[in-house]
């Protein structure tokens, strides 16, 4: 049966319990309380007739009462047909008389708090998705099957508005092209239901633990672990905390390893995985279990510890009370949360590893030390006997479907404790840019610390993708929102600016700035770097002052580069300096792009690296990331790589001296390099262009000079004097400053020479003053 | 509204009055375990708050802690047993409450019509 009945019983009982309604039914025990008053003083002065009409209406009332409260407000299914399983609020909302079409249906259930829960998390205004439900003409015989199918996937049994919402928005076909504006798609709309009934159908679950006033009397005292540690099992038993981890494969392999004898579990996970989270369900789960419920977790505060001690020895002396009592104790877990700060003398931490030997030696504790894998190996390699006495319960990460359920669930208490809406795109977002750029965290807690972070962002109330990306932009200073108005000016005209800077070499200039736009554009592989090149040219003909026009125009600094000489790694020991993890480590490659993801990544003369190092550059041009010493990937998506190398020079002069131009250069110079050079054809093939840069002509070499005294004038501009050149001038600087060998290089040098030391001495003889502008010719250059 | 009546009593004497004894059983459930009347019967002789005094080697230690440890039993079966006999008054109150219910629910349409009756015959 595909139509619903609004007549029939279950919606007369409906709109009964919706006329009664909470007040009514507060209204109706006042009035039953009111009349059995009356009815005993009625009694009492024998005016019986009167009494008993007034207590038939107290009876009757009650009995209403009765019924309201267990029935008509519960309206719970009562059967497996469509008739017998539509929610109270779906039949009440529904006007009977008129014509129920599917425009009607939306109309009078949108401003439900199911449907609003969804349409705002959607961020959809209701309005728009009536007219494209209207627009659709959709049949509601097709929508109430969908509902029911609806219910049944998300575990309720009754039909309610949610499901009803969300079957009329999957059937319109207008409303999906508009959640593609939004970069959403249909089963978006499945994702925000099933969000929404997970939570109803978890709060509905929602137990009261009470484990009895004498459970504590066959137990020890515990007053010292209560002044330095923290009862779990006290919080979760006061309604603080609910998860549905209990039944999680962490949890289950903890009871199991307990039930198996094992009483010191080792809980091995990355931080931000949840091994807190897994003990406080533990705790949880052993309250529910009414044999066990004597259980209590307690986890040591060691800073309290620490707090406390004001004599030597004295740390050790309470650490050994507290186990003793808790072992006394007999119903006491024990919790050492990052328990390498037990293990270890230092600030904060103390190495109770000789006090804990012989308690877990006697298993006279159950003890639960929860530590990352790198702290789990540290154990082995400097306390073997203990660690040798640890069950290890490893935490992987959860899929993407429960990373993001976790989110969800942290969504709705942070909108409560914040004020804010957190929409579904914005959930999506903080998990895919987390895994991105957060290295330092496993999932969930990378995604919860972003989507955390967002909250700063939200807008009028409301943390969208744009929040989430925005964070992400100030945090690691890379670009990962769409182009605006102001970065798009900047990428059309990429070459203009990059020239303000930069002297010709427009071929070079040219294919990079495509290949940045096409990568910001979104048309480029986002698994890849944004872009990948490698410069070929002679010396001093502008390579490295590209790459730092790159970084200075797209990346807004010249700080934004890391330059590394490659001919510094040309052992094959050198690959391990390159992708160090350590922090002493100056040179490595890995601990720069984690500073700064959003960067040009130069490679100086990459011929003269060692071979293996150029096999690592195949798998930074091909996946985009590195993996560091310590077994991390580390992503390199937001950088820019450039490759220098001088390899084909010659070929390079020789052919441009025979009148060949650059751009046809390409093809030649990649045969030589293949047959003649240090590159393999894979790698060759990897970047995403090779750049031939020709040596530079004389005319060149003379806007090459006057750039660079724009770019003194902009240093002396401070006070405020001002210098050029007469053409002469100009001319011995570049007869000065060009070398075949190494073209543009010594230009510098030469201004320096020849026009900063000219100046510091008029300035300092007093032969300029403030407001001065020198114009210097040949034979005033030193 | 004849159909609302007849739906009325259906419930009242099927599923409200069963759903209505399953609750009472949850009650005199919560009960007990408010007690922790398992518990304390299972550890009717333990020590209070395992309060006890080792053995020592010397017959006069042992005797010593024999009796410490008989004086810690003492006390937590004397807590033990004034518990248990507080929940017996109240788990006995529970389960008369409960048959009371059980027995006046489906009286009480009646009780409308009864009164009613007797109003008009007065």
């Amino acid at each position: 049966m595909n139509e619903i009945s609004l007549n029939s019983l279950r919606a007369q009982k409906a709109r009964l319990a919706k006329a009664v309604g909470p007040t009514g039914y507060k209204l109706i025990i006042t009035l039953v309380f009111l009349l059995l008053i009356a009815v005993g003083v009625l009694a009492y002065a024998k005016h019986l007739r009167l009494a008993y009409f007034l207590a038939a209406a107290a009876v009757a009332c009650l009995v209403f009462a009765l019924w309201y409260k267990r029935d008509l407000a519960v309206l719970s299914p009562e059967g497996p047909g469509l008739n017998d399983r539509l929610d109270a609020a779906v039949l009440t909302s529904l006007d009977a008389k008129t014509n129920i079409t599917a425009e009607a249906i939306w109309s009078q259930l949108k401003t439900n708090w199911q449907l609003l829960f969804i349409t705002n998390h959607l961020f959809l205004p209701p309005e728009n998705i009536g007219r494209a439900i209207a627009a659709d003409t959709l049949k509601p015989k097709l929508i109430w099957p969908e509902a029911e199918r609806l219910a049944d996937s998300t575990g309720r049994g009754a039909i309610e508005v949610m499901h009803v919402g969300a079957a009329l928005m999957m059937a319109s076909p207008t409303l999906e092209q508009q959640l593609r504006r939004n970069k959403l798609q249909k089963s978006d709309i499945a994702e925000v239901l099933f969000w929404l009934s997970r939570n109803l159908n978890l709060s509905q679950q929602r137990q009261s633990f009470n484990s009895g006033i004498g459970r504590d009397w066959s137990f020890g005292f515990t007053n010292l672990l209560y002044r330095f540690g923290y009862n779990i099992s006290q919080e979760v038993e006061k309604g603080g905390y609910f998860s549905w981890l209990t039944n999680s494969p962490g949890v289950n392999s903890m009871k199991q390893a307990f039930a198996s004898g094992s009483l010191a579990i080792a809980l091995i996970g990355e931080d931000g995985i949840g091994k807190t989270s897994h003990v406080y369900a533990l705790a949880q789960s052993l309250l529910a279990n009414n044999d066990r419920n004597y259980h209590q977790i307690f986890e040591i505060d060691p800073s309290i510890v620490v707090a406390n001690a004001n004599r030597a020895g004295y740390i050790e002396q309470i650490v050994n009370q507290l186990l003793h009592e808790a072992a006394a104790a007999g119903h006491i877990i024990l919790f050492l949360d990052d328990a390498k700060r037990f293990f270890s003398e230092g600030t904060g931490t103390f190495d109770i590893s000789e006090i804990l030997l012989p308690i877990v030696q006697s298993r006279a504790l159950p003890i639960i030390l929860a530590m990352t894998p790198h702290d789990y190996q540290m154990l082995k390699a400097t306390k073997p006997s203990l660690f040798n006495l640890l069950t290890p319960v490893n935490l992987s990460e959860p899929s993407e479907t429960d990373i993001i359920h976790i989110l969800e669930d942290t969504a709705l208490g942070l909108e409560h404790a914040n004020k804010v809406l957190i929409t579904l795109a914005a959930l999506k977002e903080a998990y895919r840019l987390s895994g991105r750029y957060e290295h330092d965290l496993a999932y969930p807690g990378k995604a919860i610390k972003l989507l955390t972070q967002a909250l700063a962002q939200a807008r009028d109330g409301v943390v969208d993708i744009t929040s989430v990306q925005e964070t992400v932009e100030v945090a690691y200073g890379v670009k990962v929102s769409s182009a605006g108005a102001d970065e798009s000016d900047i990428l059309l005209n990429l070459e203009a600016r990059i020239h303000e800077r930069m002297i010709n070499q427009n071929q070079a200039v040219s294919v990079v700035a495509n290949a940045i736009r096409r990568a910001r554009a979104g048309v480029a592989s986002p698994k890849r770097p944004i872009g990948s090149f490698l410069f070929l040219g002679p010396t001093g003909v502008g390579k490295t002052e590209l790459a730092k026009a790159l970084a200075a125009t797209y990346y807004g600094s010249e700080e934004n580069i890391i330059r590394l000489d490659m001919s510094e790694y040309q052992n094959p020991d050198d690959v391990k300096r390159l992708l160090s993890e350590g922090r002493n480590e100056t040179k490595s490659l890995i601990l720069a792009i984690r500073q700064k993801p959003a960067s040009v990544v130069l490679l100086d003369e990459i011929e003269k690296s060692h071979s293996n190092i150029l096999n690592l550059l195949l798998q930074l041009l091909d996946e985009g990331n590195l993996t560091d010493t310590g077994g991390r990937k580390v992503s390199f998506k937001d950088s820019i790589i450039i490759a220098t190398s001088n390899a084909g020079s010659t070929l390079i002069r020789e052919r441009i001296e025979s009148g060949d131009a650059a751009e046809n250069l390409q093809p030649l110079l990649i045969e030589d390099l293949m047959k003649n050079g240090p590159f393999k054809p894979e790698l060759l093939n990897r970047f995403d262009e090779i750049v031939v840069f020709r040596p530079l002509n004389q005319n060149e070499l003379h806007q090459i000079v006057e750039l660079m005294i724009n770019e003194v004038n902009n240093v002396l501009a401070e006070q405020k004097v001002s210098v050029s050149l007469t053409d002469a001038a100009v001319a011995k600087i570049v007869e000065k400053g060009y070398d075949k060998a190494l073209g543009a290089r010594p230009m510098r040098r030469a201004i320096q020479d020849s026009v900063e030391n000219v100046i510091a001495t008029k300035i300092l003889d007093g032969q300029i003053v403030p407001g001065d502008h020198l114009t210097l010719d040949a034979k005033d250059l030193g | 509204m004849a159909m609302l009546i007849s739906e009325f009593f259906t419930w009242w004497y099927g599923a409200g009055w069963s759903q209505t004894i399953t609750d009472l059983k949850r009650r005199l459930d919560k009960t007990i375990q408010m007690f922790s009347i398992p518990v304390i019967l299972r550890t009717l002789f333990a020590p209070w708050r395992r309060i006890i005094t080792p053995p020592g080697k010397s017959l006069d230690t042992r005797f010593r802690s024999f009796i410490d440890n008989m004086i810690s039993r003492l006390v937590g079966l004397a807590v033990r047993l004034i518990t248990l006999a507080v929940a017996l008054i109240v788990v006995t109150g529970v389960i008369l409450v409960s048959l009371l219910v059980i027995i006046v629910w489906p009286l009480l349409p009646v009780v409308v019509f009864v009164a009613l009756v007797k109003g008009f015959i007065r």
